[in-house]
């Protein structure tokens, strides 16, 4: 009863503040102006290159003509004398020179490329790639192969991926789900630091404001942290919602937005190609969620925030300012940065032993389970083993925090250290 | 009849005893001065009697049941240090404050304006606390107090940081609070307050309780030891009567004299003494001690039996 009249408090005093308005509102419209910009920058990256003035000093002969370059780089031919062409890329009249050995044509080739430095990763795979084509076409010609022979190395192989489903098959979504699968377990850790420091910072207020003390002698302390971590909690579902509602909104305006960067014929596809078409080849294609997943997410996402959110308010009712708590802080920032340095490798092999065994346990599975399960098939009692381990690691540390808390609200003055923490947990 | 009853209560903290087997009680409709130098252990007691806390040993009654959440309910508590929601509104403040102590928000709606109302405050309701000047927040969280209609009051130095205007209304409202029928137990450490309000005290030091009683009684078992004479002329008699065997001096100014002395006959002789000697008397009067001075003296004699260590 008395846990309902805090958890109102806190969740009204807050949905109604300026701040958490704004922030529901214009997080969404952030998140769209940042996909879109970066869309846009892939697409300008992929038709523009700055010019490059390359020279190119052949000792073969045959190679040089065959290699093929964007437009934007100049090619000189011609100077063959290494001094010239080193002072030319000091001064800048240069941005870099090929060398092609003599011996470029037997065995395993060795060019080199020399430069200013710089030019990015870009650069380099690009000219790696140019240059493995133009020796292998010089030493195809001066093999003096038949056609066929020929045909066999210039076929391209691609690889197209297709799920197979009940009802046929369709376009392979593993790009699409490997993205959502970031995006869940990004807006996971985000919401568990937010909202855990967000229930800290009340938690000093509430005693530096010296509320604290009129409250205990209403409201037994637990009450008092159950009613305040459950009404943050509520208030960060209600913008996860209303972030879900307003994403899913927004990205079905996207679709044509998109289309604007993408040029079908450059995707060898008829100008007719549909919105959905384009969007697929582009790699974009919509996959279907399972609600399951989504279930899952909302779970792991309230067992995560409790888990941690319990602990940052027994931290809130030790200091008097968020200063204070930098280092009592430590250990649970610590646990909850550690899935986050596996994400990749988690999501990349989702169905690994160790991404199987680092999404069950406890501290990490809030972040790591549903981002497996948006990447992969992953069995139902693996994700309901996880979550009942969660949910009495969650019980532990309510217990925990609940001693903690108790004492906590009352001491004033000397900032404690964790120590002293621990000493509270003993204290009966 | 009581209706409090602290029973030999000990509160320990660390190695530190705060409060040691302390035993007093309140009785109804009674104003109750909790009394003690800073330190002594009054915000403890107090603490357990909210049930904040739980003593080590002992045991706390209210209306002869032990203190539970059931009679935090029952008691307001205005702690030394005020605290109120700084960005949150008064009027829901308040109602969250009483609904709290278990009233319906029907009730806790009733009562809130009927108090803001009582203090002229009911303009207040939809501004701030931080809208608010000091003096406005302490009646604020005095209504936060007794909105609830507790059965037991508990002030702790609610005297502290008010103007004397603010003061005044106060001691009005607890007096009127106490012709209700209200039961208010008040601590603090500025005993002249005290000795104007209360009508029974407990007396702690060190965490002990060194005197316990109705005030009148309590005064009276010190004699009537104080002698204060203002006089004319010359101060020569002071010296003389310095000698008076259980006499001693405790204040001298030009014209004015303070003795304690240890048997109401060596009054007369300090009277006799001052006549003697040429000088005027204009006034002499035998008077009992100020429970300040009560409170140094129970306090020395105490500590030098006692050496207990405290925190507050």
């Amino acid at each position: 009863m008395k846990i309902k009249l805090v958890f109102l408090r806190e969740f009204m005093q807050r949905i109604k503040s300026k701040g958490f308005i704004l922030s529901t509102l214009l997080a969404p419209f952030g998140m769209v102006v940042f996909l879109g910009l970066t869309i846009y920058s892939v697409s300008l990256g992929m038709e523009e290159e700055s010019t490059q003035k390359i020279a190119i000093n052949d000792k073969t002969g045959v190679v040089a003509p065959l290699l093929k370059l964007p437009d934007s780089y100049t090619l000189k031919h011609g100077v063959v004398d290494e001094n010239v062409l080193r002072k030319q890329v000091l001064d800048g009249t240069l941005d870099g020179y090929l060398f092609i050995p003599p011996d470029a044509l037997q065995g395993d080739a060795k060019l080199t490329f020399f430069s200013g430095g710089g030019g990015g990763i870009g650069k380099q795979i690009l000219l790696q790639n140019a240059i493995e084509e133009a020796v292998r076409a010089a030493r195809l010609k001066q093999a003096n192969l038949p056609e066929n022979v020929k045909a066999i190395f210039e076929a391209e192989t691609r690889l197209e991926m297709k799920e197979i489903t009940a009802t046929g098959e369709k376009a392979d979504t593993t790009g699409a789900l490997t993205g959502i699968a970031f995006a869940m377990a990004f807006l996971i850790y985000m919401m568990m630091l937010i909202y855990g420091s967000l229930v800290m910072q009340s938690v000093i207020e509430e005693k530096l404001n010296r509320v604290m003390e009129v409250l205990i002698s209403s409201v037994r302390p637990f009450d008092l942290l159950m009613g305040k971590v459950l009404g943050m909690g509520a208030l960060g579902m209600v913008q996860m919602l209303a972030w879900s509602g307003l994403s899913m909104a927004m990205t079905t305006a996207m679709g044509p937005l998109l289309l604007l960067f993408f040029d079908p014929q450059k995707m060898n596809l008829p100008d007719t190609a549909s919105q959905q078409q384009v969007l697929e080849s582009a790699g974009f294609a919509i996959p279907e969620l399972s609600p399951m997943l989504f279930v899952w997410f909302v779970l792991f996402f309230i067992g995560g925030y409790l888990l941690y959110a319990s602990y940052f308010a027994a931290i809130g009712s030790a200091v008097e300012s968020p200063q204070d708590a930098q280092q009592l802080m430590m250990p649970i920032t610590f646990l909850i940065i550690v899935p986050m340095l596996f994400i990749n490798t988690v999501i990349m092999n989702p169905d690994s032993t160790m991404a199987m065994v680092l999404s069950m346990i406890p501290f990490f599975s809030p972040i790591l389970m549903p981002a497996r399960i948006a990447a992969t098939d992953v069995p139902f009692w693996e994700p309901a083993i996880a979550f009942i381990l969660l949910a009495a690691t969650f019980l532990g540390a309510i217990w925990v925090s609940a001693r903690i808390y108790r004492i906590g609200v009352l001491s004033y003055g000397k900032k404690p250290k964790m120590s002293d923490l621990l000493k509270w947990i003993r204290t009966a | 009849m009581s209706v409090l009853r602290i029973e030999g209560v000990t509160k320990r903290y660390d190695r530190t005893l705060a409060v040691d087997k302390i035993s007093f009680s309140v009785a109804s409709g009674r104003l109750f001065g909790l009394l003690g130098p800073n330190g002594a252990g009054k915000t403890t007691t107090i603490r357990m009697i909210t049930y904040i806390t739980i003593p080590d040993d002992g045991r706390i009654l209210f209306q002869n049941k032990n203190v539970g959440t059931w009679s935090q309910e029952r008691m307001g508590y205005m702690p030394e240090e005020r605290g109120l929601y700084k960005k949150m509104k008064i009027g829901e403040q308040l109602i969250f404050m009483a609904e709290l102590k278990g009233l319906s928000r029907s009730e806790a709606r009733k009562q809130v304006a009927y108090w803001l109302n009582r203090f002229e405050a009911s303009d207040w309701a939809e501004k701030k606390t931080e809208e608010l000047s000091k003096g406005m927040q302490q009646k604020v969280q005095f209504i936060s107090t007794i909105a609830h209609n507790p059965d037991l009051i508990i002030l702790d130095e609610p005297f502290s940081g008010l103007d004397p205007v603010n003061a005044e209304l106060l001691r009005e409202v607890i007096l009127e609070l106490k012709a209700a029928g209200k039961t208010i137990l008040f601590a603090s450490h500025r005993m002249e307050q005290v000795e104007q309000m209360c009508d029974d005290i407990c007396l702690i030091a060190h965490g002990k309780a060194v005197l316990t009683g109705p005030l009148r009684d309590v005064k009276r078992s010190f004699g009537r030891n104080t002698v204060e004479v203002e006089f004319e002329g010359t101060d020569e008699w002071i010296a003389q009567a310095k000698n008076i065997q259980g006499v001693s001096l405790k204040a001298h100014t030009r014209n004015r004299a303070e003795w304690v002395v240890s048997q109401e006959h060596q009054a007369q002789e300090i009277l006799q003494t001052a006549i003697g000697s040429g000088a005027s008397v204009v006034r002499f009067e035998l008077m009992e001690p100020s429970l300040n001075e009560i409170f140094i003296r129970t306090v020395a004699k105490d500590h030098s039996s006692t050496l207990s260590t405290t925190t507050s």
